[in-house]
């Protein structure tokens, strides 16, 4: 059977949502791992065609009677659209089991293995995460793992590394059922946030200090489960939790490399932020990709590192992938002015150093790197110069002498301060008021 | 224009109304047209992102307020759309959940109100509710909005918010009915899947050019405020307190 003869679908579980100008949508199929794709109108307009199952031929020609346009030259301009579709899961054959809904394997309050289900967090296609209670009323989570083809490896290795991690920074293992597709881990429940977020306060900023605070403790965690012989392979800041007392606890060791366990050297994951600069020229160059080392990890983690204390990537990767690749290869890590933080040199020459395209050139391993971290901290970032503010509001309302008085250009320069008082104060009236006084500038 | 003890909603409105009429001076209706007048009329209330407050720090705020009730939303599905997060609970009808109950903590009041809305919404069995998810969404007026079938259940889970609410600062939501002494909780409707509030809005911003008009370029922003808000009145609105009032009970 050629394409042409393949009946696709839209699985019911793909929603839609506009994007605020309306020429766009956010296209996501439920329980994907895929990352939300941004559609035209059109292509979405097109895409909904295979609500009912159709050809890729039959799609286009219902599309141009209905909403006009030349059958080929829609297929020309659509066929790569929808290509990249059917890699994304949002369109599929029919029929397969690609097509089905999701639908979650285990229900509330079910029994599995010493626990009780109590609710989901997450359900994904390849697995599952609940909240549960064990048998002695302890909180617990149940990880489900379930995908034929690589689900028993990410198990084995996911209860190798907890094994050999016991009482290290990594939930504890209750109990754990292989399955053919993978199986249920019972784990300690884990209650925190990812790091990145961690590094927030109570009004939502970032604060340099704070963050490499927390930058230290993971990498204290980092050198434990290194010392032991485990690589994570996962770095990420959803995978390492800090909980009220500031306590780290890392998690899914599914991809981890656990050595002298006999297993296979760990897949690697192939894409990301914390790709490292040998694995992105392997990609390059199609081939591939080299084994997880020391200093491999070394540079995502300090892509982490980067991430928690200025809320932004190192590199900016809003880019077609070659180019995203291209650029993990060459380009050096954006100043912390670049994404803006305020300038610390000292850390960020560190940083440089964890991130460098030579792998030699990097610290030896997360110890090093840490202490070179906290050795730089004596330096403090450089702090920008605080914004002035005052209290303008009488002065501009409406029933003041301003506004029955201003020009134009006064119009835009009040609004311009309203705006910058807003936004330092957070006051509602200021809001307001420069909306107002940019409306009426724009009028003039 | 300070804002008397009581009424704080009813006084935001006001003032929004006042500032709109005072713009009707000095815009034509060509340039920014009622859409455009009820648009500021509309996003009354709001407040400005901070400068260097992080764009995941709402991921954050709803992290943590979705983990004090995490077990109890088992009966919920979460959705994302355009800047907000939404939870339904799996038998809601949500075309019948037309009343809705807003919530307005200042943005420094998040971190401890939306936990206790949250709490208070799976507790109270609201079926369904919405609370903005971006840095945009924080920092509007109606930053959480929750659903319900009858106004009885509207107005009973609107009075016990207020209450567990009323240590929290609030912003408050212009042109909806306040609840509770601080105007942190207040009612709303929807109308043909029309929003109340912006159905208002538009009405308002309408009487505006048209008290305008008819009063003359030089009348007073209050003059013009006063015609405009009698046509409301005139019209069915309660101008008063801005609750909503029954459909079929306005004649626009």
């Amino acid at each position: 059977m050629s394409i042409v003869d393949v009946e696709f679908r839209l699985p019911d579980d793909v929603d839609a949502a506009p994007e605020a100008d309306g020429q766009e949508f956010l296209v996501t199929r439920r329980g994907s791992r895929i990352p939300p794709q941004v559609l035209s109108a059109d292509a979405w307009t097109l895409l909904q065609r295979f609500r009912v199952p159709s050809t890729l031929s039959a799609a286009i020609i219902g599309y141009c009677r209905e909403h006009g346009g030349e059958p080929f030259t829609t297929l020309d301009e659509a066929f790569p659209v929808l290509v990249a579709l059917t890699r994304s899961g949002l369109l599929v054959a029919n029929g397969t089991d690609a097509a089905l809904s999701l639908t979650p394997r285990f229900s509330r309050d079910e029994r599995v293995g010493p626990a009780t289900l109590v609710a989901p967090i997450r359900v994904l296609r390849d697995g599952e995460l609940w909240t549960a209670v064990s048998d002695d009323g302890s909180p617990v989570a149940v990880k489900v793992v379930d995908e034929a083809i690589s689900g028993p490896d990410l198990f084995l290795r996911e209860t190798t590394a907890l094994r050999r991690l016991v009482g290290g920074p990594v939930p504890d293992l209750v109990r754990e059922l292989p399955r053919s597709t993978g199986g249920v881990l019972v784990l300690s429940f884990v209650e925190g946030d990812p790091v990145d977020l961690a590094a927030l306060d109570e009004r939502g900023c970032r604060h340099p200090l704070r963050a490499l605070e927390l930058v230290l403790t993971t990498l204290d965690a980092y050198a434990a489960i290194h010392a032991l012989g485990v690589l994570h392979g996962d770095v990420h800041p959803g995978n390492v939790l800090v909980d009220e007392q500031g306590r780290v606890t890392l998690i899914d060791f599914g991809i981890a490399d656990v050595s002298g366990s006999g297993l296979a050297p760990a897949p690697r994951a192939a894409g990301g932020e914390q790709l490292d600069p040998q694995a992105a020229a392997a990609l390059l160059h199609g081939e591939s990709l080299p084994v997880l080392d020391v200093a491999a990890e070394v540079y995502a983690l300090a892509t982490l590192a980067y991430r928690v204390i200025t809320g932004s990537p190192p590199l900016d990767l809003e880019l077609v992938r070659k180019e995203a690749l291209d650029a993990i290869t060459t380009r050096p890590p954006r100043m912390f002015v670049e994404v803006g933080q305020p300038s610390w040199p000292a850390i960020e020459a560190v940083l440089a150093r964890g991130l460098a395209k030579d792998p030699t050139l990097r610290p030896t391993g997360a110890r090093e790197f840490r202490d070179a971290l906290a050795a730089a901290a004596d330096h403090t970032p450089l702090e920008t110069s605080a914004k002035a503010s005052g209290s303008l509001l009488d002065e501009v309302d409406v029933d003041g002498i301003l506004w029955a008085t201003a020009d134009a250009a006064t119009a835009a320069d009040t609004a311009a301060d309203l705006r910058a008082l807003a936004s330092a104060t957070g006051d509602v009236d200021a809001h307001d008021l420069a909306v107002l006084w940019g409306v009426r500038a724009c009028a003039h | 224009m300070a804002t008397p003890p009581g009424e704080r909603l009813a006084q935001l409105s006001r003032t929004a109304t006042i500032r709109a009429a005072a713009l009707t001076r000095w815009v034509g209706h060509d340039d920014l047209g009622t859409e455009g007048l009820a648009a500021v009329l509309y996003g009354a209330g709001g407040s400005a992102v901070g400068d260097h407050m992080d764009a995941q720090w709402p991921n954050l705020l709803l992290r943590r307020a979705e983990r004090g009730v995490r077990n109890q939303l088992a009966d919920y599905s979460r959705g994302a759309t355009q800047g907000w997060m939404s939870w339904t609970r799996a038998d809601a009808d949500v075309t019948e959940l037309v009343h809705k109950v807003y919530v307005s903590p200042a943005v420094s009041s998040l971190p401890a109100a939306l936990p206790t809305t949250l709490l208070g919404a799976v507790r109270l069995g609201v079926p369904a509710w919405k609370v903005g998810a971006d840095l945009a969404g924080i920092h509007r007026a109606d930053k959480a909005v929750l659903y319900l079938a009858t106004a009885a259940e509207a107005d009973a889970a609107a009075g016990e918010l207020a209450e567990a609410l009323a240590s929290e600062v609030p912003q408050g939501v212009p042109f909806t009915g306040q609840v509770g002494a601080t105007g942190i909780v207040s009612r709303g409707l929807d109308h043909n899947g029309t929003s109340w509030r912006a159905a208002l809005c538009h009405r308002l911003a309408e009487a505006l050019w048209s008290a305008r008009e008819q009063s003359g370029a030089h009348a007073s922003a209050h003059r013009v405020a006063e015609e405009a808000l009698g046509v409301l009145a005139s019209d069915g609105f309660d101008v008063t307190t801005w609750h909503p009032v029954p459909v079929g009970a306005t004649r626009r």
